[in-house]
């Protein structure tokens, strides 16, 4: 695989991986993570059944198998991220949305689940949501994944599309409390991640120039 | 899943199989239809937007099985002006029926251009897919039949498949080479009824313009495009893209 150049620490942005061999090292991210979430899911979206304490938003899948996505400023100030989890292990699809699937729910150790994707309110088409994107494809081609699977609003495959993801269904939309969601699987291969590249016109690497490696769940 | 669920799901997913092997827009207009067709649905309308502000109804359509007295009559009487379901699609990114629209009962004309439809041509029941991607509107498929299958897992279907005809109709026109636009938008509107078989006089009541300014824009897409004849101007006109069929 090609390398390109990465981002030094103390350019504008970057993109950390977080998991739990240097979740320590990266404490205040994570922590500024929870607690954007809980700004966007639980208080925007009124999610409120994920109100624990007020401060953080946190699931039965944050734990030691999770990979959080975050997108950072030289300050350490977090400006959205996403959430990733091993699709061998019991997740979102097999357990809350298994219906949304019509064959077998993909379980492989080359394929993650993806959740939890947010933005700050006032980064919502900031440079952060492009790198975000190109990090779906270049973390999954740095980690040997195959895809992502994931559920999302029916209504922003377009959106996606456009920014050159390769969707497949994975079963037809339905609608859950008001909104129309899908389960998808996201493909990453190089194409896609030529594709987005060209969208969104970033072609250097996110991430910082080493990326911890992933534990096999 | 349920079977029906799981059935249609499949016949979606041959559709989308289908539009990823496109390489022309009209097998992707195929595919599609054939999907649509097999709900019930029979007569299509796929428009698209070309990001241009002041569009007229005809430049937009990328395919129209539309009953062609329908296709008259809506140009002759200018319903685009006054159809419930345009300003719709556009509005917002969600589907709908006709069902769903909210006519106000003063609304009479918007009443009544939903009347014809169903009485004279048939077009019973209607299902709108608006495709909103980045910069908001981008495409819509409106459907229609006179016996449809009215149910949750066909809609969605439907919904899935738009999009990826969609992308995919994108993605062809990307590739294409990009013939710049010579004719005018008014020209693209007059070859799009020659291609059609009107007669200038016919065009002339259509547009609400004078025969003569319709033969006179007729001569001049056919300098511009360098052709001698009316055949070789529609031909030139669909090679290049100025107009669809």
């Amino acid at each position: 695989m090609k390398t390109l150049p990465a981002k030094a620490v103390g350019e504008l942005s970057v993109i950390r991986a977080v998991h739990n061999d240097n979740s320590s090292q990266f404490a205040k991210i994570l922590d500024r993570q929870f607690r954007l979430r809980h700004d966007i899911f639980v208080k925007d979206r009124g999610w409120r059944e994920f109100e624990i304490d007020g401060i953080y938003e946190k699931d039965p899948y944050d734990n030691d198998s999770t990979v959080y996505i975050i997108a950072v400023d030289a300050m350490d100030n977090v400006a959205g991220g996403f959430r990733l989890y091993p699709t061998v292990l019991p997740h979102m699809l097999t357990e809350q949305f298994p219906n949304l699937v019509d064959r077998t729910i993909p379980r492989r150790s080359d394929l993650l689940e993806l959740t939890r994707f947010a933005m700050r309110k006032t980064e919502r088409r900031s440079s952060y949501y492009f790198e975000l994107l190109i990090a779906i494809q270049e973390y999954g081609l740095d980690e040997g994944l195959a895809g992502y699977t994931s559920v999302i609003n029916t209504l922003r495959i377009p959106i996606l599309q456009s920014f050159g993801f390769e969707i497949e269904p994975l079963g037809l939309p339905q609608t859950i409390n008001g909104e129309t969601v899908i389960a998808v699987l996201f493909h990453v291969n190089e194409e896609c991640l030529s594709r987005v590249r060209k969208a969104v016109n970033i072609h250097t690497s996110v991430f910082e120039s080493t990326i911890p490696e992933r534990r096999i769940a | 899943m349920g079977s029906l669920r799981g059935k249609h799901f499949r016949l979606a997913l041959d559709a989308i199989e289908l539009i990823g092997r496109a390489e022309t827009s009209s097998s992707v207009c195929s595919a599609i239809s054939g999907l649509t067709g097999s709900f019930g649905y029979n007569h299509i309308c796929f428009l698209a937007s070309s990001g241009r502000k002041e569009q007229s109804f005809d430049e937009k359509v990328v395919l129209k099985l539309w009953p062609k007295a329908w296709a008259e009559q809506y140009a002759l009487s200018n319903y685009y002006a006054f159809d419930p379901v345009a300003p719709r699609i556009r509005e917002r990114p969600e589907s709908f029926t006709w069902a769903e629209i909210n006519l106000s009962k003063t609304n009479k004309t918007a009443i009544s251009i939903m009347e014809i439809a169903a009485t004279d041509y048939g077009l019973k029941y209607g299902l709108c897919m608006p495709v909103h991607g980045m910069n908001g509107y981008q495409a819509g498929v409106s459907l229609a039949g006179r016996e449809v299958e009215n149910t949750q897992e066909a809609r969605a279907a439907i919904e899935l498949v738009t999009m990826f005809a969609f992308n995919r109709l994108t993605i062809i026109k990307s590739r294409q080479p990009a013939s710049p636009a010579i004719l005018t938008p008014r020209e693209r509107e007059v070859m799009n009824w020659v291609a059609a078989g009107k007669t200038a006089w016919a065009t002339s009541a259509i547009l609400k313009i004078s025969e003569d300014t319709v033969n006179k824009m007729v001569s001049m897409a056919m300098q511009k495009l360098n052709v001698h004849t009316r055949a070789q101007a529609v031909a030139e006109c669909i090679r290049r893209g100025e107009i669809v069929l």
